[in-house]
């Protein structure tokens, strides 16, 4: 009953230090709230979850001067003089208005306007762009990307969609390039006729694949093991992932500051003096110990609850939540144990808390700062090197319904956790015995 | 001039501790690296290092030359890292692969994709992607567009063999597969020199200096400067606080100096504190990270004075409203959180919706990390962000008022 006794004590020393709750909840909280009013215009608001890219100004320049040998194109019931015509009626039609606003204008206003941040992108199409795409130019035409550097996912998209419609302006004088080199190495020549022919159906299939009418290409939705599939709100990803990475990185301070308190009584005298009473060493430290542990599950649990009723967030099975959830509470308790055990006085983990838990706690969660990059999966393992990293594994394998995965890696953190507390509880025994 | 004293007094006093160092330069260095390495450090994205491209896997069920062909042609891909599986046909494995995201995508060419493609020349494949990730939406793009070559060789093979066949005809169906395969090669390999190619070019306005080439430390060391000067103040301001509280204030006030040199005294320090935390990152910045601050030396003395000025003022609040030393690590990291995150220190503020651009008007860490990302991608100099400082300067004055107000108001 005494170890329960010191444990209340401490408990409800915390629960009233506006410090602690504002490092318990405040924090975490607040880190939340930011990135959801910060992402709140990325995902839709309704059940759907399209992710949306912010719309980027987009000045176009056409500079192309069509061609004499082939005066028209036509696209459906209308006509265009050259293919740059053509190629920005594509950009106009309503299939790129979520992506881009598009204005014309000549080089000098465009470049002008991109300088002075009033549009994100600048595309220059050359005078030779037609001539060069049927065939009557033997160069190369450079189409010019006039960027605001300071932006950087927009005009990337809305190159790469640039860049596929004019693959498609190039696919006819490519194909017909191919075939009459392969033929001419076969010692093949093709009459008028039949030139003519096979440039009338080179465009045929142009305008068959750009209507779909060729190829299927069918994109299937990702799966977690139980079946379900994976339908999460992209807001609802992104504050999943941070309010799981602010809890795991503040119940590491929370198990910290009160194996910390140990410190702090030794310093101001009443550890000493707890030690003349007819508790031992073990039961006082016992409880300790105990505090950290049981302020660390209410904090777990209320910022569960709290995530789960305001934010919305998803954490997925509960079983396997539960289980990751005591391995968390077990880990962040005796992470605190160890590390302060280390230190002599509060002045030392001063640099614990300013260093150690700062850069363990952030590269355990920076598998989250690199969601949806290319070094994604680098940072896999890398957060494996800290306690934190194992903690934000295995509550990733839990909401994503992989069961095994979360299992193994709390096991993980179990078996940390009993190597921290035997190192930690050892060397207090050690000091205060 | 006793405002100096103040000041050197609370340098002394903030220096003699090595702590603060931790937040004024390990912290924002180690972020820096971090976040900058993260999204590409100096590299730009496309730049075909295999740690910068996503992984994709490709489920191949025909093993054969043209899908062998079709890898290879993907393998040039600056966005896209493939990797080929033989034999891995279950469908939901690879769904939970995707899930769980170790793969950012998956293709599967079906049983039977060479045979359709060879003969109906249709492309006609499957991918696994979540579209509603960032991850998704860039590679959907990048597959859609090598299948479009992909069809475009297809569609061209065929012609080649069908002229070839009216023309001379086919000994067997195999001289016909061979053909059509060598066709198809060549013309995906006739998409490495494509008739129109893609010319970027980033703004250099007239005037401007020379802009630095992509680097993503460019976002990430503004932004950690900003967050952590301001992270910095927690021990700065408690000299405030602890003065107050240890009586040291009371016993300064009854000597000759007046309030005004103990408040602009503590503000200096504040400042010169913070202005060697930025000359020190920007020097940093300018050695090992390749930001050319330098390039212009009196925008980028500006932004940082402006900066610092800021920070100074909102450092000299906390410490005033501030009533014990632990409320200084509160009232400073609150706003350090919702400035940094509002103001794009940790997210580029063109990723997020126009109501939160508008509201990050309001966060002075936006005009830091304008100022700064001017100078070292758009090559600003002084009159380009003239703006920005004034601005900064404007917060500044907003924050040492009510420190003012109530300082001369308060009782000790």
């Amino acid at each position: 009953m005494k170890t329960l006794s010191i444990a209340f004590k401490d408990m409800w020393r915390a629960f009233r230090s506006l410090f602690a709750l504002a490092f318990m909840f405040g924090v975490p909280i607040l880190m939340t709230l930011i990135f959801a009013f910060l992402f709140g215009g990325l995902g839709s608001s309704g059940e759907e979850s399209e992710f949306v890219l912010p719309v980027t100004d987009v000045v176009i320049v056409n500079q192309d001067e069509g061609s004499q040998t082939v005066p028209d194109f036509s696209d459906g019931n209308s006509s265009f003089a050259s293919l740059g015509d053509l190629f920005v009626a594509t950009l106009q039609t309503d299939s790129f208005t979520d992506l881009m606003n598009i204005s014309l204008n000549d080089e000098r206003a465009a470049r002008l306007a991109v300088d002075n941040q009033e549009a994100g992108m600048a595309i220059i199409i050359p005078p030779s762009f037609t001539n060069v795409l049927i065939g009557q130019s033997s160069q190369h035409a450079e189409i010019l990307f006039y960027k605001d550097p300071t932006l950087t996912m927009g005009p990337q998209v809305i190159q790469s969609v640039v860049m596929r419609i004019i693959d498609g302006f190039s696919s006819s004088s490519l194909s017909i390039d191919t075939i009459f080199s392969v033929l001419d190495e076969n010692g093949m020549e093709l009459n008028q006729q039949q030139q003519i022919e096979l440039f009338q159906e080179i465009n045929e299939n142009m305008s068959s694949d750009q209507e779909g009418g060729r190829g299927i290409i069918t994109i299937l939705p990702p799966e977690t093991e139980n079946g379900e599939q994976d339908q999460t709100n992209p807001l609802q990803f992104i504050l999943r992932n941070i309010m799981a990475g602010m809890m795991i990185f503040f119940t590491f301070f929370t198990g910290t500051s009160a194996a910390e308190t140990i410190l702090q009584e030794e310093e101001d005298g009443t550890l000493a003096r707890l030690f003349t009473t007819p508790t031992n060493s073990s039961t006082i430290l016992n409880g300790k110990f105990l505090a950290g542990f049981m302020m660390i599950i209410v904090q777990v649990v209320l910022l569960l609850i709290f995530a789960n009723l305001v934010f919305g967030i998803d954490w997925g099975p509960v079983a396997p939540l539960i289980f990751v959830s005591i391995g968390l509470v077990t880990l962040a308790t005796n992470f605190g144990i160890f590390v302060i055990s280390l230190v002599v006085n509060t002045k030392q983990s001063g640099i614990v808390f300013g260093a150690v838990l700062n850069f363990t706690g952030m590269l355990g969660m920076s598998s989250v700062f690199v969601i949806g990059t290319p070094v994604e999966e680098s940072f896999k393992y890398l957060p494996l090197l800290v306690p934190q990293g194992w903690a934000m594994s295995a509550i990733r394998a839990s909401w994503n319904g992989n069961t095994t995965q979360a299992v193994l890696f709390t096991m993980g953190m179990l078996v940390i956790s009993i190597l921290l507390f035997f190192v930690g509880n050892a060397r207090f025994k050690k000091r205060f015995g | 001039m006793k405002f100096l004293d103040i000041a050197i007094k609370d340098l002394y006093q903030i220096f003699k501790d090595w702590k603060p160092a931790i937040f004024l330069l390990i912290a924002p260095i180690g972020f820096t690296l971090m976040f900058g390495f993260m999204f590409g450090g100096f590299k730009g994205p496309n730049d075909g290092d295999d740690e910068r491209r996503y992984p994709v896997k490709l489920v191949d069920q025909n093993q054969t030359m043209l899908t062998e062909t079709i890898l290879s042609f993907l393998d040039r891909s600056e966005i896209i890292y493939v990797e080929s599986v033989e034999g891995q046909t279950n469908l939901d494995e690879l769904k939970q692969e995707v899930a769980n995201e170790e793969v950012a995508a998956a293709i599967i060419l079906p049983a039977g994709f060479t045979q359709t493609l060879q003969e109906q020349a249709k492309v006609n494949l499957n991918i696994i992607l979540d579209k509603n990730t960032l991850a998704g939406m860039t590679v959907q793009q990048e597959i859609e567009s090598n299948f479009q070559r992909v069809q475009t060789a297809a569609n061209t093979a065929r012609l080649a063999e069908q002229l070839f066949e009216e023309s001379e005809g086919w000994r067997n169906d195999e001289e016909r597969v061979l053909f059509f395969n060598n066709v198809f090669a060549e013309a995906l390999d006739a998409w490495q020199t494509p008739s129109v190619i893609a010319v970027n070019r980033q703004t250099t306005p007239e005037g401007y200096e020379e802009a630095s080439s992509e680097n993503a430390f460019a976002q990430s060391l503004p932004g950690m400067m900003a967050q952590f000067a301001i992270a910095g103040l927690i021990g700065a301001s408690e000299i405030i606080v602890q003065e107050r509280k240890s009586g040291s204030l009371d016993r300064l006030r009854s000597t000759a100096v007046d309030k005004f040199s103990i408040l602009s005294g503590h503000w200096l320090a504040m400042f010169v504190m913070i202005f060697i935390q930025f000359f020190i990152l920007v020097i940093f910045g300018q050695l090992f990270l390749r930001l050319n601050f330098f390039g212009a030396p009196l925008a980028t003395l500006a932004i940082s004075i402006a900066s610092c000025a800021f920070v100074a003022s909102l450092g000299l609040l906390i410490g005033i409203l501030a009533k014990v030393p632990e409320q200084t690590i509160v009232f400073s990291l609150i706003p350090m959180f919702i400035f940094s995150g509002l103001g794009g220190a940790w997210v580029p503020l063109e990723l997020v919706g126009e109501t939160v651009q508008r509201v990050s008007r309001f966060s002075p860490v936006s005009w830091i990390m304008k100022g700064f990302k001017d100078i070292l991608l758009r090559g600003a100099d002084l009159p380009q962000v003239i703006v920005p400082v004034l601005i900064l300067l404007g917060f500044s004055v907003l924050f040492f008022l009510p420190a003012a107000v109530i300082f001369y108001k308060k009782r000790t």
